[in-house]
């Protein structure tokens, strides 16, 4: 498969911008669903790690979580499906201190934190791309293949 | 070649079966797994059940593709004749392919469970311990070749790994002497495009003897190489075969008819993300189209565990649409608005087939076409079907039937099933094959079993406008169905939609499981092996 926009230098981009922009009918747009990903709306902040859970309790989103401490109150940050799976899982113990990146959403009137990137221990991980879409360790070591010496 | 209606002997061919699963893969000696992956192939079986010969393309696109796709010229592992390789109690049994490719399957052997609908189709799951998946497996008409109008649609994974949906349609000549069309794309990493054009010089190679042929060209954002194999005049599977990307699918005819708002009628639509991908899956109904718009409907969605059950949905619809000032037959979409904000589907890729078709049942002229759909949401790369809704009569819904389900189960597993059952008076009872390859679903139990589903579907309160039935803990009357195997029961929150008596979906909605599966009525298993 060829890639229609990925890994092409800027002015490549617009070149192909400017000459298949007559096949291209329309980009399509949505309202933002329960779990959008707006990497506009990205926040960080730092926290303790109070739990690991490999799976879910009852009620919270498919695949892993941290349950997160603040100076606020506590967090459920969902990992997905990969999280804490294969190679480039995150490493974390209950205990360590964090830093995460991702969206906070509301799904059945409790806050969920999607996270996109972990920090700990100077270890960037990786857990979902910039649309939300969870990675898997074959897809985070593609993309650490295509930022290498670029960090995440 | 003896095997081959209108090759052989023509008073008693050898039967030819065209088979795809998709799911996900244990074995791969990459070491990242499970990932995703696909199979398509063709397999000659005769009335006894010994496997004559065939041919297969595999696919993970992580390291394990089909040996002779690497090259330029896609070439598929072949299946070895054997003895007793199907072998069926009512329809039930087994299917052991042994082929020449050592990375697939069992040291090259593969066993597939099998449950016949009718003689011609049965749904199938992989079931020897390396990989679980669902799939069908249906009689070929050879030879046959593209040639028409065609929709399409694949689910797989993109370069990047990441889940990826494309469909369309196109419209080729004999053995692609012409090739032109559009398709739209949902790519986990890049985004969504519609109305992207096929380029000039696709190159479609003529369908060898199992009714396998590739095509090359389709340009960015689409497989290099995609292998067709050949069910039908109107209906091929396809496989992407590149070794850095996965996905499958299929084409459908489009006949002659010219299609219009007016060609969508009140319909039900089912579709899921691939196993490794965001996970969800989704059904629902649409009542009374008329001139692009939908007033009413009812759907369902479970996306990684966040459940919107039986929620409203209106919406619009446009059928036909010209790219580049170019109208494509049957090239449409549809928005989904939902009087719940948290239903996450709005926008679908609507690609109209031959009202002659059945989506599910290439061989059976019933079902009135539909479309084939891709789900053009961010971030939720997803493949379907829209098949029309002719009869939400209850009393219907009885009788033999064969039944599937692709399971996604709690974070990273899967398991699949095919079964039969009976729905007599309002109460469904089935038994089924269960591969359950990464051993999560029961604990250490048996990565393939023998299951049974049990469960009373209750009609909801206007059944009769949606088609609607519920198996829910949450039921004033408890009533989820049950699965068990080995005498452990687990319970699953489902909902069924009816399309007519024949032709039903079900869809599980539980924050620990998503399914997503066919219920069809049974015909005749009389000469299988």
């Amino acid at each position: 498969m060829k890639r229609l926009i990925a890994g092409l230098p800027m002015c490549a981009l617009v070149y192909f911008a400017l000459i298949l922009s007559p096949l291209r009918a329309e980009t399509v747009s949505k309202p933002a669903g329960p779990l959008s990903y707006d990497i506009s709306k990205e926040v960080t902040f730092n926290a303790t790690v109070s739990s690991v859970l490999a799976k879910p309790n009852r009620g919270m989103l498919m695949g892993s979580h941290l349950l997160l401490s603040t100076g606020t109150g506590s967090i459920d940050a969902s990992l997905g499906s990969f999280g804490l799976q294969g190679k480039g899982a995150v490493s974390v113990v209950a205990g360590q201190q964090v830093q995460v990146i991702g969206v906070l959403k509301s799904l059945k009137n409790k806050p969920v934190f999607l996270t996109r990137i972990v920090r700990v221990n100077g270890e960037s991980y990786a857990i979902r791309n910039q649309r939300g879409v969870v990675l898997s360790p074959e897809a985070r070591e593609r993309l650490s293949r295509k930022t290498a010496g670029g960090g995440l | 070649m003896a095997f081959l209606a209108g090759c052989g002997s023509s008073a008693n061919p050898t039967p030819v079966y065209a088979y795809s699963v998709s799911g996900l893969e244990m074995s791969n000696p990459q070491g990242n797994g499970p990932y995703y992956y696909a199979i398509a192939g063709s397999v000659a079986i005769d009335n006894q059940g010994n496997v004559v010969g065939g041919e297969q393309d595999f696919n993970d696109g992580a390291g394990n593709t089909s040996p002779g796709d690497a090259g330029a010229t896609p070439t598929p592992d072949t299946i070895q004749a054997a003895s007793a390789a199907l072998v069926l109690t009512n329809g039930q049994g087994t299917l052991t392919l042994t082929t020449n490719n050592p990375n697939v399957g069992v040291n090259g052997v593969e066993t597939f469970g099998v449950q016949f609908v009718n003689q011609k189709h049965a749904l199938i799951v992989q079931y020897d311990g390396t990989a679980t998946s669902s799939g069908s497996l249906d009689l070929q008409t050879l030879p046959n070749q593209l040639n028409g109008s065609y929709a399409f649609a694949m689910n797989g994974m993109d370069p990047d790994y990441e889940p990826v949906a494309f469909g369309g349609v196109f419209t080729t000549g004999s053995n692609g002497s012409t090739f032109s069309g559009v398709y739209d794309e949902n790519d986990g990493d890049n985004g969504i495009s519609t109305g992207n054009l096929f380029p000039d010089g696709v190159a479609i190679s003529a369908p060898d003897s199992y009714g396998r042929g590739y095509i090359t060209g389709l340009g960015e954002g689409v497989p290099t190489s995609i292998v067709y194999y050949v069910v039908g005049a109107e209906v091929a599977r396809l496989i992407d075969v590149d070794t850095t990307d996965a996905g499958l699918g299929s084409a459908f005819g489009q006949g002659s008819t010219t299609y219009s708002n007016g060609s969508v009628t009140s319909s039900i639509f089912a579709l899921q993300s691939n196993s490794h991908g965001n996970l969800y899956a989704a059904a629902g109904q649409i009542t009374s189209p008329a001139g692009g718009v939908y007033q009413s409907g009812i759907a369902d969605e479970d996306e990684q565990g966040f459940v919107q059950g039986g929620v409203g949905i209106s919406g619009t619809y446009s059928i036909s649409n010209a790219v580049n000032e170019s109208t494509y037959n049957g090239y449409g979409n549809l928005q989904i608005s939902s009087e719940d904000e948290d239903f996450d589907i709005a926008n679908l890729g609507v690609y109209m087939t031959d009202p002659s078709l059945n989506l599910s049942d290439p061989n059976n002229s019933t079902g009135g076409g539909g479309a084939l759909l891709v789900d053009l949401d961010d971030g939720i790369p997803g493949a379907g079907i829209l098949v029309p809704q002719t009869d939400t009569t209850a009393a219907d819904f009885t009788g033999n039937y064969a039944f599937g389900a692709q399971e996604y189960w709690c974070d990273f597993c899967e398991f699949d099933v095919a079964g039969q059952g009976t729905m007599t008076a309002g109460a469904f009872s089935g038994s089924g094959l269960l591969s359950a390859p990464d051993g999560y679903v029961f604990g250490d139990g048996p990565t393939e079993s023998t299951a049974t589903l049990t469960g009373t579907p209750l009609a909801d309160s206007n059944e009769s406008t949606t088609g609607r039935y519920t198996l829910m803990t949450e039921n004033e009357t408890e009533n989820p169905l049950i699965l068990t195997v080995a005498q452990d029961p687990v319970d699953f929150d489902v909902v069924i939609y009816q399309a007519s008596g024949t032709q039903l979906f079900w869809l599980n909605e539980d924050d620990y499981s998503i399914f997503l599966g066919p219920i069809q009525q049974q015909g005749s298993l009389a000469t299988l092996p």
